[in-house]
């Protein structure tokens, strides 16, 4: 074989291998937009697709089983989503799958999740169209993420204020922190409070074993509770108190309609009580009642010696000794 | 206004001009009609395919151990260099995509395309300035062979042809090399590496990218040819016209680059 066929040999290897690198690469780049298998289109709508591209991948339960071939604008609210998935799917993927725009990785393209459906529902067929769930909005979350950052740098402004307040001694909190008197105080307040907290632990002690008893029907709470009969008689004494006070009541009511006759004037006691020249009257009067009874006793010996009376003394005498 | 009233006399705007810019015109023009006379001398018989075939060998086969070379160090180093910042940043299976849209879309075509402007622009440069010198092409016309043809037609195209396969076979090795590398950083199968090399590649990575290498091959053809066809007499014309052909196709390529990279934006495939 002479030179020039042995190296027309080389450059037909050269270039048989470089084409079928050739034809290596374009397949490869091709089998991953399914350029070369067999596909069905599927649709799915929605109202915000978030950067979603032609060529981005659809995965079914994380894998790989299509591509997006088309997003057109329908509407002003809706985005219509052309779907190439892989034909064998055809026996996967159910009617009432949905479908929704996820992100590959954190910082990766946009691509469509379909998710399984349920079991009893029918396969999906060429030209469907699944139903989508919304997808979170990144920019929503960031808004309300920036809102919470503002709060928090206001949140941190504050607080930097206090601290510096503190710091510089000024404000109430910086007395409580550096003042030896209230914390001296303070600790005076939590020996007390500690005291207190151990008197109402030997309360609760006492009272546990006060309910105790009264559990085992000991004591007077103990009888109480558990003796029937003394409970029949607290009834019938609380029944007698309830019937006491309703008379106490009525009594009430009684006498406040007599002292409302009393304050209004009307009846003799309110005349004995208002009007002062009555009442200087009666004074007089039982004055000189007073002075009558004290002359009664000589008046009715007296009478005892008159001769018009004697008699009826005399008999009255003798009844009384019988 | 042309200031003398001769018939081929230059127009006053040329005469005005300073002697670097209007040689470099010149230049500019003077490579044009080679180019052009190319096209007319290619389109029409009598073919040169044996000699289209055997600078197919020449430009082509034995570029293969120098290209191969560089690019399998290029896909190494170049994995090596980027790891660590996207092992920084918890990416690190990003690298075999990151590596692979770099190669199949920029590094491989133009340093791949540097190189052969370098190895085959030298080497036609002095091949035809050294013919030029020993008139070899006057003999040639004398003799009734046409040396345009026989000569520039035949390195032009083969060069158009052989430096994207040049590029693609590069793009492999330098891809191996990648995977080399990341293999020895860490545990990666040859399949899942390429997978994810692919996997992130589209047609518009690599098709605008297989597109201008073939004008990268027909410029480094046509500039080796104009330089070495239009050699000054003597030794010192011929080493002239290959360092000059090296140094402008060089920068053809990068210019050509930068338009590339403008259309490929244009039409939206970046």
């Amino acid at each position: 074989m002479n030179k020039e066929a042995l190296n027309n040999i080389r450059l037909g290897i050269f270039v048989i291998t470089g084409t079928v690198l050739l034809i290596i690469g374009l397949y490869l780049i091709g089998s991953n937009r399914n350029i070369f298998g067999k596909t069905f289109t599927v649709y799915a709508t929605f109202r915000d697709v978030n950067g979603l591209l032609n060529g981005n991948n659809v995965r079914f339960a994380g894998i790989k089983v299509g591509t997006v071939d088309k997003v057109e604008i329908v509407n002003d609210t809706t985005v219509k989503v052309k779907m190439t998935i892989e034909k064998k799917m055809l026996q996967v993927i159910k009617k009432n799958s949905m479908v929704s725009i996820g992100t590959d990785g954190l910082m990766g393209d946009k691509l469509i999740n379909i998710e399984a459906g349920t079991p009893d529902a029918a396969f999906i067929e060429e030209g469907d169209e699944l139903a989508s769930i919304p997808s979170l909005n990144m920019d929503e979350m960031l808004r309300t993420l920036d809102i919470t950052n503002k709060n928090v740098a206001i949140i941190s402004t504050n607080l930097k204020n206090i601290t510096q307040n503190i710091s510089e001694g000024r404000g109430t909190l910086y007395t409580v922190l550096n003042d030896t008197t209230i914390a001296a105080q303070l600790r005076h307040t939590l020996k007390n409070i500690d005291v207190v907290s151990n008197n109402i632990l030997q309360i609760s002690a006492d009272l546990n074993a006060v309910v105790s008893e009264a559990k085992n029907g000991k004591g007077l709470l103990g009888t109480l509770v558990k003796d029937t009969v003394m409970t029949g008689d607290l009834g019938n004494a609380i029944k007698e108190i309830k019937t006491a006070g309703e008379q106490i009541n009525t009594s009430a009511g009684e006498l406040k309609i007599i002292l409302n006759k009393v304050n209004t004037g009307s009846g003799t006691i309110s005349t004995l009580i208002n009007d002062t020249a009555s009442a200087n009257n009666l004074k007089r009067s039982l004055v000189n009642i007073d002075s009558s009874a004290q002359k009664l006793p000589a008046l009715m010996e007296a009478l005892k010696h008159n001769f018009l009376f004697k008699a009826y003394f005399k008999k009255q005498e003798k009844q009384n000794k019988k | 206004m042309p200031q003398n009233s001769g018939k081929n006399a230059a127009p006053f705007w040329i005469s005005a001009m300073p002697a670097g810019l209007k040689d470099f015109l010149l230049e500019v023009g003077d490579t044009s009609r080679f180019a052009g006379r190319f096209f007319r001398e290619f389109l029409f018989p009598p073919y040169e395919l044996r000699e289209v075939i055997r600078q197919c060998f020449e430009i082509g086969y034995r570029s293969l151990p120098l290209v191969g070379l560089t690019a399998f160090i290029i896909g190494l180093v170049l994995t090596l260099q980027s790891r660590p910042t996207l092992v920084e940043f918890g990416a690190e299976s990003w690298l075999p995509a990151m590596v692979g849209i770099s190669i199949i879309r920029e590094i491989g075509p133009v340093i791949i395309a540097l190189i052969c402007a370098g190895k085959i622009g030298s080497r036609i440069g002095a091949e035809l300035g050294s013919m030029k010198v020993t008139e070899q092409i006057d003999a040639m016309e004398v003799s009734g062979t046409n040396p345009f043809k026989y000569i520039v037609v035949s390195r032009i195209i083969a060069t158009t042809l052989m430096i994207p396969l040049l590029v693609i076979i590069g793009d492999a090795i330098a891809l191996y090399g990648s995977f080399l590398a990341v293999k020895f950083k860490g545990e990666v199968s040859f399949t899942l590496f390429f997978h994810q090399v692919f996997h992130s590649t589209e047609f518009s990575d690599f098709i605008p990218a297989f597109i201008k290498s073939f004008f990268f091959g027909f410029a480094i053809g046509v500039i080796g040819c104009y330089k070495g066809y239009n050699s000054k007499k003597g030794t010192e014309g011929v080493g002239e016209s290959a360092n000059s052909a090296v140094v402008v196709s060089s920068l053809l390529i990068f210019i050509l680059d930068l338009i590339a990279v403008q259309i490929t934006e244009f039409f939206g495939y970046i």
